[in-house]
Formats: C-alpha cells, sequence, structure tokens
C-alpha cells in the first residue's frame, strides 16, 4: 500500500468526504487525515519519531496526532501563502495605475511585490521549519473560491473579486513558486482544469454546491470546496506526484515530464 | 566694579555646563519658546537627521503626525525602503529651505502643482523625490497620480501640526532651468540626465534662507495654519560638494548658514525656535561630539541625547527609546470564516 498523509487546516475536509471514492479508485492508496488545530503551525510539535503532535486541545471528536514516519507521501493543503496580507493591503490601497475602486490611497506595483515577496519568504520559511523541510511533502495553496461567492471583504475572496486579481494572483502564484522553489517540499498550484480563469473555482466544486436541499450556505461554504473537488484534486495529485492513475493504472512521472506535464 | 556677566546662570558659562549629561545639565541647553507636551501634534521634515528625529521622538511617545502610513501593513524596513514612515509625509529628503517652501506652496496649490518627472530604464520617477519608488512607476501618470496624492497628505499633515519640526540640511541645490524648481538631488543619480542647460548649481545664502522661511510661514498663515516652527540643523556633514571648494569647508559653509539663519530668526520672529541639535552631536556641549564610526552620521546615543534634552527642556521625563515598540502593528483582521472551518472538518469527519 502507498499510505498518503492528508494534512492542513479545514480544507482537509474535501478529502475526507471523498475518502471512499479516492480509495475505491486508487485501491493501492492508503489515506490518512490530521488537520492543525486553529490552522496554526505553532500549534502542532513534530517529534524526532516523525510524529505530529497537536500541542493543544482540539475538537474532541478531531485526532490529535498523526504518525507521518511511515507514510509516502504527505500533502499538505489548504496553505494560505500570505495571500490574506495582500487581502488586506487592497482592502485599504488602490494598485497604482490599476482599475480604481474608490480607495484614497494607492500602493505601486513594486511595493506590491516586495511585500509578496517579503510575507511569502516568510510564510515559507515556517513551512520550511514546520516539517523540517521533508521532501515527501507537496504543499497545496487553499483553492480560489467560487465564481459564485458572494461579495466578501476579508481574505482570498477580496483578492479574486478585486478589479485588478488577474494582475495580483499572477504576482502571487509567481512569489510562491519562486520562494518555493528554494525548499524540498513540492508545490501544487491548482490545476488549470479545476479553475474558472485566473481567480476562481467553478461554483460545481464549491459546498454551497453540495448541500442538503434547504441548508443555507455561509460564507465558508464557497470558500471551501467539497467531495467532487477533494477527488479530482487528488487525482491530479495522484497523476502528477504519486505517479498513477484511477484504478492503480501506473505512471511514470518521468513520462509525464518529457511530455511537458511535469510536477508544477 | 560690576560686570554684565555677574549674576548670569551657570547656562552662560563653558566651565560650568559644557560637558554635562545629567537631566537639569540637559534640560538647560533649550529655552523653548513654546511648551510642547507629548500630546501636542508635530510634523517631522526635513534632511536625513529628521529621519532619527523622528523616529526618536515616536519611540518615545511624542504625537508625531503621520500622514502616509504604511507601518500597520508592511515591516518598517520594507516601509523604509519606499520612503514610508520616514518622516511625517512620504516626501524624502527635503535638504533646503527652498524645497520646503516648495513643499508647502505645492501642498496648499494641490491639482495644480507641478510634478516633474525623471526616467530610468523605461521607468518613470518624481523628480521631486525621486527616492520613495526605488523602482520607479510603470507610467508619468502614475507618478502625477501619486504625487496629488502625496500633496493631499501633506496639507493634511501641515493643518493638523501645531509644530513643525524642520531639520535643515544642506545650502547647496539644483534648480531646474525650465521651471526654477528646487530638486532634492541632480538628476543622474537616481534617474533622468544630467544636462548642464537644463539645471543649475546653487549655493544659498543665509538671506535666501530666510527668505525662504518666512516665505513658507507666510503660505501657511494665508491658508490659516497656525503650525509654528523649531527649526533645527543637521550635524552630517555634506556627502560630496559641487561648490568647487574641499567638502570640509564646503560643509562648514552650509552648516554656518543655516545656523545663522536659524539664529536671526528665532531672536526675531515669535514663529521660530531653534533647537540644538547640532551642537549636541558635533560639539562637547552635551558629552560629544556623538558620532558613528564613520565619522560623519550622527551615534545613537547623540540621537537619544538630543531627544532626551528636547523632552527635557519641555519639562518632560527622560525618554527611555530602547525595548519600545510604540508602532501600530498589522491587525489581523476577523476572518468570518474562522468558526465554520472547524464545522467544515466535524462535518467531513463525521459523514
Amino acid at each position: 500500500m502507498m499510505r498518503v498523509a492528508i494534512i492542513g487546516n479545514s480544507h482537509v475536509g474535501a478529502y475526507i468526504l471523498a475518502r471512499e471514492a479516492i480509495e475505491a479508485a486508487f485501491p493501492s492508496v492508503s489515506l490518512s487525515f490530521f488537520a492543525l488545530p486553529r490552522h496554526s503551525f505553532s500549534s502542532c510539535t513534530y517529534d524526532e519519531r516523525g510524529v505530529l503532535h497537536a500541542r493543544e486541545a482540539t475538537h474532541p471528536d478531531l485526532p490529535r496526532q498523526i504518525d507521518l514516519s511511515s507514510q509516502e507521501a504527505i500533502l499538505m493543503v489548504g496553505q494560505s501563502f500570505a495571500l490574506d496580507g495582500l487581502a488586506q493591503l487592497i482592502g485599504e490601497f488602490d494598485m497604482l495605475g490599476g482599475q480604481s475602486t474608490g480607495k484614497s490611497r494607492t500602493v505601486s506595483g513594486s511595493l506590491v511585490t516586495a511585500f509578496l515577496d517579503h510575507r511569502v519568504a516568510r510564510y515559507c520559511h515556517k513551512l520550511a521549519e514546520f516539517l523540517r523541510n521533508d521532501a515527501r511533502c507537496v504543499v497545496v495553496p487553499a483553492p480560489h473560491p467560487a465564481t459564485n461567492t458572494p461579495e466578501l471583504d476579508t481574505g482570498a475572496a477580496q483578492c479574486s473579486q478585486h478589479p485588478e486579481a488577474p494582475r495580483l494572483l499572477r504576482l502571487w502564484q509567481k512569489t510562491v513558486s519562486h520562494q518555493m522553489s528554494e525548499l524540498r517540499y513540492g508545490l501544487m498550484l491548482q490545476p488549470q482544469e479545476l479553475t474558472d480563469g485566473p481567480a476562481f473555482s467553478p461554483a460545481r466544486y464549491s459546498r454551497a454546491a453540495s448541500l442538503p436541499d434547504g441548508q443555507a450556505p455561509t460564507t465558508a461554504d464557497y470558500t471551501h470546496m467539497n467531495e467532487d473537488y477533494g477527488f479530482d484534486h487528488f487525482k491530479a495529485f495522484a497523476r502528477h506526484w504519486l505517479g498513477i492513475l484511477p484504478a492503480g493504472h501506473p505512471h511514470s512521472p518521468r513520462k509525464e515530464h518529457d511530455h511537458g506535464l511535469g510536477p508544477q | 566694579m560690576s560686570s554684565p556677566y555677574e549674576n548670569l546662570p551657570a547656562r552662560a558659562f563653558w566651565l560650568s555646563t559644557v560637558g554635562r549629561t545629567d537631566a537639569p545639565g540637559l534640560a538647560q541647553l533649550y529655552s523653548p519658546k513654546v511648551e510642547l507636551t507629548r500630546q501636542t501634534p508635530l510634523m517631522t521634515v526635513g534632511s536625513c537627521f529628521a529621519r532619527h528625529i523622528h523616529q526618536a521622538l515616536t519611540r518615545d511617545g511624542w504625537n508625531v503626525l503621520q500622514g502616509e502610513d504604511m507601518l500597520p501593513h508592511m515591516p518598517e524596513k520594507l516601509c523604509h525602503q519606499y520612503g514610508y514612515n520616514l518622516f511625517s509625509a512620504r516626501y524624502g529628503n527635503i535638504y533646503t529651505a527652498r524645497q520646503f517652501r516648495q513643499l508647502v506652496a505645492h501642498a496648499l496649490d494641490g491639482e495644480t502643482a507641478p510634478s516633474p518627472v525623471w526616467q530610468r530604464d523605461g521607468r518613470y520617477f518624481d523628480a521631486l523625490r525621486p527616492t520613495v519608488e526605488p523602482e520607479g512607476v510603470d507610467h508619468p501618470d502614475d507618478v502625477r497620480h501619486a504625487r496629488l496624492e502625496h500633496l493631499r497628505a501633506v496639507k493634511e499633515v501641515l493643518q493638523g501640526a501645531e509644530s513643525i519640526i524642520l531639520t535643515l540640511g544642506l545650502t547647496e541645490c539644483w534648480l531646474d532651468v525650465a521651471t526654477g524648481l528646487a530638486l532634492p538631488t541632480a538628476p543622474g543619480h537616481i534617474a533622468g540626465d544630467y544636462d548642464p542647460a537644463k539645471v543649475q548649481f546653487h549655493n544659498f545664502t543665509q538671506s535666501e534662507v530666510l527668505a525662504d522661511l518666512r516665505a513658507a510661514r507666510d503660505l501657511l498663515r494665508k491658508a490659516d495654519i497656525k503650525a509654528r516652527f523649531v527649526l533645527t540643523v543637521s550635524p552630517v556633514p555634506l556627502v560630496a560638494t559641487a561648490s568647487g571648494h574641499h567638502v570640509g569647508p564646503a560643509s562648514t559653509y552650509s552648516k554656518s548658514v543655516l545656523r545663522a539663519a536659524c539664529g536671526e530668526l528665532q531672536a526675531e520672529d515669535a514663529d521660530f525656535d531653534y533647537f540644538p541639535a547640532y551642537e549636541i552631536v558635533s560639539t562637547p556641549i552635551a558629552g560629544g561630539p556623538y558620532f558613528a564610526p564613520d565619522g560623519r552620521q550622527p551615534s545613537q546615543q547623540g540621537i537619544e541625547t538630543a531627544v532626551a534634552c528636547f523632552a527635557l527642556s519641555h519639562g518632560g521625563n527622560v525618554p527611555c527609546l530602547k525595548d519600545q515598540d510604540r508602532r501600530p502593528h498589522m491587525p489581523r483582521s476577523p476572518d468570518p470564516t474562522d468558526p465554520q472551518c472547524e464545522q467544515i472538518l466535524l462535518e467531513a469527519y463525521h459523514k
């Protein structure tokens, strides 16, 4: 069996929901899950034996630890890579030379670039310390919010809904890719087939699209994805990073790379 | 036999006062015309020494106005790299009295203020503050937009200030021939091209400095802005001179002219006072001179001594400038999805 741990924050939920489908499609894969309390690296200890422990009380129904020592791969999902910091910045400033949103102050593109360099580098430094730069780990940014997300004034949705979103998110992705290239971890940006344009996920993948009839969605249901997304995203991960296809078809990552489909 | 020196206070005598660094000794270095408290709104502006004054007063809890604050969003180093939070607004170094007069005029003119632009490698720079965007911006229109935004902030700071702490740094200046504008640096250093037909060197005289400072004050009064001035002179010598003289005597000329202008205004004009930061850092009057090993920049001890003198002279306590971080930190905005996130996980586990 190929043991894969999926860890991170509340975005782990999409994979937990898809567990049955994933294990059916990938019979050679065994999954385990862990969510960091408060989504904070400092809330956990990664001990010398390779066990990740919650240092503080978690909800009694959530696991308190996960043994990563025997895992072939670790998928760390839902990482913000300082996108919240960018959202706060554009919440107060317009981009100089960009489309106005009526703010009284602007920031230049080069300052935003320098700001992102600083914030993403700091984030990656914490990431590297967290799992000691373990090469088994592939880090996944949080998915873009769904196209039908109601207007939000915080977080990633604020970036996606900003009129300068394509430019800002392109810059953010470039910065994340550059900073992550310094680490031994892999980086898996959101696959193009799971996006709707540069800033959104398709509405059908949102939790809001899968809620039972009569249940009103919360804002988090537009920024968190559902079982379908969990499955499709894992499938893309398995193809690129584990070299396997659904139903256990072996596939060489080298062959993918040679065809221009290598790890992102 | 009587002498005019009889009954003068101890501070009038070199031997009895010079070199004292105790609180009463520092307090007697300066007799303010107007009492300031830590609540008095202050504007800081001037040459690079003004940055030190700005930071030391801010750390010591004085009400230093900040018209273009970026610290809640970025680390201090990055703010400073882009000209934020060095002074009360993002004007860069204002070395000369002429530049200050110009800044006041432009801030009050607003939309009609000129906006000269320099180029470098296809990027565009504000010629009147070329360091605030180290990489320049994409388009000349962006320079103008940012400049107008900056001038609005400067006007607000001027309107809010009760006291303007203006540090004069230089008399040497480059003037744009076509517009007469005083430039903070010669074109060709940071951006732009040096063309002797387009810029000319000028070394201001004392009467010119006096005229510029008085004109700046008059502009403020005309706009019903009541702020008074506390002048200082930067103790930092010239890094280079274009006067044709040795940089040492050229520095002395500059500082002497500025110091004499400050003295004249302090003596004759109720709107102007002089705080002796120059003397504190560059002479032995308060235990100095206080220079860093490079012999040019003031040492931290010198800056702290100057600010201690400022506070004590205004009846305050000896400031504690170390281990204090009064800057506003970037608040973590509440994420409305936080409580919902755990619910999402629990639902997934319980499916």
